[in-house]
């Protein structure tokens, strides 16, 4: 199997543990590459355990290779990233190509699913489309990661019963079925199905289906779990998509997990962050690290009095 | 570190994210541009927060300047380039007749310092519409210079709060009346300052004014996870929150009030204020 030929991956991976970015040239090939084998992964990936699922990143490079060496380098581990790993860190760029990277070269030791960041319009906003025109002083890289994020698959089964997808559920979907069939090849709309999974809330006062407080997706309650779980034959669900202070939260009964991955988030939150080791039987372990120490990370030249996160002052 | 120009930044800060609410519709003030330095959109949970913040302090000083007494006064600490004075002014001007839209007679005594106080004078030197607010007849009734702004209503003064003994002399000496009610407003003011140096402004104005009630919104919890990463944020950005370790907890506010001389002290998290206190359906929309 050679998806990779003429791109030199392992120089690649070499090149971004060391915090570099590629050229260009090199990201327009990847994502080209990458498209290739994307479009033949379904919308609902088989997973096998065990597997070691990772929620939000955003940006956050150092924490990223946190997680390699707390969870274990991938291939050595199987590894199920959640969504949501670029925006609002410093190091978008950086996180998302080496994830493309080890995809690209390790395509059944990793699945990447598509966030609520992995959009055009949230990337204009939230930090990816400036930190390209700052690295490489055009928006082409920009344009092959966001048609790249529009292949990114929404949800995975991992054994036939845990449920992974960025968000939550829709009231439009009960069967698994029902998101095997659409066309996930799009940007994220402002409303319908797709968006429910990628931008969802649990929502542990009410039982059904709500509105949400965001401005996509709905909320969710246990009925709607226990729902959706039984008439799948699922028993679990994971995602992430919601900032949690101890790095992860188990809601109604153990059937819901969110993870959250991103330590001391957005720099400022103080937060712990986790990650969700699912053993070969399908046991539960979460991992929880703190940030990366400050020592070991690259702190950009940036202005600190305009580009320090947002207080009320 | 504590940077003068840090602190002061803080106010450029505000106003641009209280513009960012005004231009996405959370609340009117037709004032706030004129002192922006930049427009800059701001995400939601800070136009959010803002909101609360405006809301609530609008609340109190609305229902203290129609509440009983003919003449109130309103001193506002570290006002930046708080636009206050003009919308009141405004909203007087367009419902005079009306008791219910309009507000009692009210003097408006703003301090900063000196460098905010230049640069809000020369701002609203240079618009017309802010300088009729303030007077009609700008030549005979205001005296505007390097000490700051009077006018019959608004006065605007440069102090360094460190001297509660300037604080008194600049006020007393701008025509404050200790004996008419009075509220004080400390927006994200006194816990910049240490807290001997805040404390006594709190006792001072206990002491001094018996009529009269004070409004503080300020940063709490320093030592949580979240207050820990803040606390050594806005120290490495010149800012540092001086007084937020000496009272850490709404309770321990309330007690420091009581302490300095108040009579009562009510306080309360902005959450709660949140969802427990502003109007439901303005928060809804």
């Amino acid at each position: 199997m050679n998806n990779s030929s003429g791109l030199n991956l392992n120089r690649y991976i070499e090149q971004l543990h060391k915090c570099e970015i590629l050229s260009e040239s090199s990201v327009r090939e990847l994502c080209s590459k990458l498209k290739e084998h994307l479009i033949d992964e379904p919308n609902v990936v088989s997973v096998q355990a065990p597997v070691t699922v990772v929620g939000d990143v955003q940006g956050q490079f150092y924490d990223l290779l946190e997680i390699f060496r707390v969870g274990g380098a991938c291939p050595d581990v199987n590894y199920l990233f959640l969504g949501s790993f670029t925006n609002r860190g410093l190091f978008s760029v950086e996180t998302v190509t080496l994830l493309l990277c080890l995809k690209l070269k390790w395509p059944s030791r990793i699945t990447l699913l598509r966030g609520s960041h992995e959009s055009r319009a949230l990337t204009q906003v939230y930090g990816l489309y400036s930190e390209c025109m700052r690295k490489y002083g055009n928006p082409n890289v920009w344009n092959y990661l966001t048609n790249l994020f529009d292949y990114l698959p929404v949800c995975a089964v991992i054994d036939d019963k845990i449920f992974a997808v960025h968000g939550g559920l829709s009231p439009e979907i009960s069967c698994l079925d029902q998101i095997r069939v659409m066309n996930r090849f799009i940007e994220i709309a402002p409303e319908g199905p797709l968006t429910d999974l990628i931008w969802s809330d649990p929502d542990p006062e009410h039982e059904g289906f709500g509105y949400s407080n965001r401005n996509a997706g709905c909320s969710f309650g246990f009925t709607s779990v226990q729902r959706f779980l039984q008439g799948n034959r699922l028993d679990h669900i994971v995602r992430g998509h919601q900032l949690c202070m101890d790095g992860y939260q188990v809601l109604f009964d153990k059937k819901l997990s969110t993870i959250w991955s991103a330590p001391n988030y957005g720099y400022r939150c103080g937060n712990v962050g986790s990650i969700l080791e699912i053993s070969e039987f399908l046991t539960k372990h979460y991992n929880t690290f703190l940030a990366c120490p400050d020592a070991e990370r690259d702190i950009p030249d940036i202005d600190l009095l305009k580009d320090m996160p947002d207080y009320f002052v | 570190m504590s940077s003068e120009t840090a602190v002061i930044g803080t106010n450029d800060d505000a106003t641009t994210c209280k513009y960012s609410c005004v231009q996405k519709g959370y609340w009117t003030d037709p004032y706030v541009l004129f002192f922006c330095k930049e427009t800059i959109k701001r995400p939601p949970l800070i136009n959010r927060g803002y909101y609360s913040r405006v809301a609530v302090i609008n609340a109190l000083m609305r229902e203290f300047l129609k509440s009983n007494g003919e003449h109130k006064q309103l001193v506002i600490l570290g006002a930046g380039f708080d636009t206050t004075y003009f919308q009141l002014k405004k909203a007087n001007a367009i419902e005079p007749e009306d008791e219910s839209a309009g507000y009692k007679r009210f003097d408006i005594y703003e301090v900063d310092l000196p460098e905010v106080v230049h640069k809000k004078r020369m701002i609203i030197n240079k618009q017309a519409e802010l300088k009729n607010l303030i007077s009609t007849e700008w030549d005979t009734q205001v005296r505007s210079d390097a000490n700051g702004l009077h006018s019959p209503n608004y006065h605007l003064m440069s102090v360094d709060l460190h001297s509660v003994q300037k604080l008194n002399d600049t006020l007393v000496q701008a025509g404050i009346n200790k004996s008419l009610p009075t509220m004080f407003i400390s927006e994200c003011v006194l816990v910049y300052l240490k807290p001997e140096y805040s404390d006594e402004i709190v006792r001072w104005s206990a002491r001094e004014f018996p009529t009269s009630g004070f409004a503080t919104y300020e940063q709490i919890r320093p030592n949580d996870p979240f207050g820990m990463v803040m606390m050594d944020n806005l120290e490495k950005r010149g800012c540092p929150l001086l007084g937020a370790r000496a009272y850490p907890t709404l309770d321990s506010q309330m007690k420091r009030y009581v302490s300095l001389g108040w009579k009562s002290c009510e306080a309360l998290d902005m959450l709660d204020i949140y969802n427990r206190i502003l109007d439901s359906k303005e928060v809804q929309r």
